[in-house]
């Protein structure tokens, strides 16, 4: 559309001309006309005060309509001679003189005119078409909202997309540790021998306690190649393996050049596993060989999964919010995978936990019930006040309970109840503790280096509980055998 | 990705692997085939080689919202994912 708008000023005059004067084109005094077609602006400008521009437009308008009489009284000969405008312009200037009788120089000119406005039709003709070819064409064109309604729609896409999947392809020659690697990031039993993986495996894993990551494990024989750009192209992020061994390194760099011609946009690093044989390449030369950065690894020990899952993070550049919890995530999901060996869930245990999760349930609606009450009488300062701590009472209980039903579950419903909050940053750690008179209760402590033990006093009758400092994982264990 | 008629009013890039050219000449036909459509369509997904194509139509608002992801992605959380996009998005625009 913006096309049509471009200004052709001949075209407009002409038709604007035709319209304003129209029939009584024959009425208006020739010689004023060319008087003031052949009018000197700056003289038009002392005389009558208008803006020069005016008079140029004024005089170029006059020049117009002298034009346009001329040319009417040509065509009124020709179309007596029963001339049309294509025989008019294909005639020599000799017959078009002898038709209308008017000078040689007037009838080039005119043929002039004539040949400028048919290019002018012409073309205007052919704007209209492109115009309209466009507007029935599935042509896409980006045109945004307004910068505010795209951040809202920002954030619900957030919130609605957010937790998908991301996904993350495992490449490699065969056997030099993708499926160990992908058996660590999982906290699974580590393979012992080497069984070679039919196609892809595709596992779930979660990191941070939030964002879910599909691992695409490939299969690292050649017989499977023809699947390995497929499985990367769709990938938020791509993990070549190498053995760090000098033949492997030479037999990576097809990997790299496939990752440059599929994926050239996917973000990829290196994995340089098993770190800890003889002969073990450096991974600053293995990254200066195949140029992507490079994470030394020794995929068999479990100690490096925390190692992993931040590689993860980094590669599909995870949240820091989410990506600070990792540590947490490693340390959490060790108490598990122990305690799991032992729990052995019995009727009693399920009992316990659909109990516990009714006074969680008792407790929200507690909550809810008050947080209605304090809308109604939030004008009412005192009362408010009190519902507010009564808000906050209901709060802690419940927090305690679902504290309980945590350590309820990981011990397998042996447990004297006990949990801790561990803020890293800090160096606070809150011990939650089931005191032998069946009092919960919380404590936060900050530690220092010289301190060894922790002692935690029951509110309700004062019992001492003395805790050493950096065991609270040691107690945690303990306390559920 | 929202489209209005043949225009591109919101367009949201997660990743970096997309790539906008291999998918445009789809757009264009989907634009058409929803357009023609007389009936409203709540979901539909299209497989292509590398990605999952999810649409969803709100005919009022002559608006198409599509959802391009990896073709790994479960069917289901595709389509919830759109709709609750479709929803969130269209009683945002009704609102103005």
């Amino acid at each position: 559309m913006q096309l049509e708008k471009i200004p052709d000023l001949e075209v407009e005059a002409l038709q604007g001309i035709q319209q304003k004067f129209g029939s009584q084109l024959k009425a208006i005094n020739i010689s004023k006309i060319k008087d003031l077609a052949a009018c000197d602006v700056l003289d038009v400008v002392k005389k009558t005060k208008i803006p020069l521009y005016k008079a140029m437009e004024f005089r170029k308008k006059a020049r117009l309509v002298r034009e346009l009489i001329f040319f009417e009284s040509i065509i009124t000969k020709l179309t007596a001679q029963k001339y049309t405008v294509q025989q008019t312009i294909e005639s020599d200037v000799e017959t078009l003189m002898k038709i209308t009788g008017e000078s040689k120089e007037r009838c080039l000119d005119f043929l002039f005119q004539l040949s400028i406005v048919t290019i002018i039709l012409d073309t205007k003709v052919c704007r209209s078409l492109s115009i309209s070819a466009l507007q029935t064409e599935p042509y896409l064109i980006e045109t945004p909202l307004s910068p505010e309604k795209t951040s809202e729609i920002d954030n619900i896409a957030d919130e609605v997309f957010g937790e998908l999947p991301a996904k993350i392809a495992i490449i490699g020659a065969s056997g030099v540790g993708k499926s160990t690697i992908t058996a660590l990031s999982q906290f699974e039993r580590i393979p012992e021998k080497h069984i070679p993986t039919i196609t892809c495996d595709v596992d779930e894993i979660v990191v941070g306690g939030a964002q879910k990551i599909y691992l695409h494990d490939t299969g690292g024989q050649e017989q499977f190649g023809f699947l390995w750009g497929r499985w990367i192209k769709g990938s938020d992020g791509i993990i070549i393996v190498v053995d760090s061994t000098p033949a492997n390194l030479e037999e990576s760099k097809f990997f790299v050049e496939m990752i440059k011609k599929e994926a050239p946009k996917t973000a990829a690093v290196i994995i340089a596993n098993k770190q800890d044989l003889p002969g073990a390449l450096p991974h600053e030369q293995i990254e200066q060989e195949l140029g992507y950065k490079t994470y030394p690894m020794v995929g068999i020990d479990y100690a490096n999964r925390e190692q992993i899952l931040n590689i993860f993070a980094d590669l599909i550049k995870l949240s820091p919010r989410l990506a600070n919890l990792i540590p947490t995530q490693v340390k959490e999901d060790t108490v598990i995978k122990e305690q799991e060996r032992e729990i052995e869930i019995t009727p009693e245990l399920l009992e316990k936990i659909d109990a516990a999760q009714a006074e969680i349930d008792n407790v929200d609606q507690v909550i809810l019930g008050i947080k209605e009450n304090m809308k109604a009488v939030q004008e009412n300062e005192e009362e408010f006040r009190k519902l507010n701590t009564d808000l906050i009472i209901a709060n802690v209980q419940k927090r305690r309970r679902q504290m309980e039903l945590r350590a309820l579950v990981m011990s397998g419903g042996k447990s004297k109840c006990l949990a801790f909050d561990v803020h890293q940053d800090t160096r606070n750690v809150s011990y939650v503790i089931r005191c032998e008179c069946g009092n919960i209760y919380k404590k936060l402590v900050t530690v220092s280096r010289g301190m060894k033990t922790v002692v935690l006093e029951c509110p309700t009758c004062g019992t001492k509980c003395e805790v050493p400092k950096e065991s609270w994982y040691e107690l945690y264990l303990a306390a559920f055998k | 990705m929202i489209i209005k008629k043949n225009a591109i009013i919101y367009k949201r890039e997660y990743g970096e692997t997309f790539t906008w050219e291999c998918i445009a000449p789809l757009f264009m036909s989907l634009t058409y085939f929803v357009e023609e459509a007389p009936d409203e369509v709540p979901h539909d997904i299209l497989n292509t080689v590398f990605y999952k194509i999810g649409y969803s139509t709100n005919k009022k608002l002559n608006l198409l919202f599509i959802f391009v992801t990896d073709i790994n992605d479960p069917d289901e959380i595709i389509v919830n994912q759109l709709q609750d996009f479709n929803k969130s998005v269209s009683a945002l625009m009704e609102a103005v």
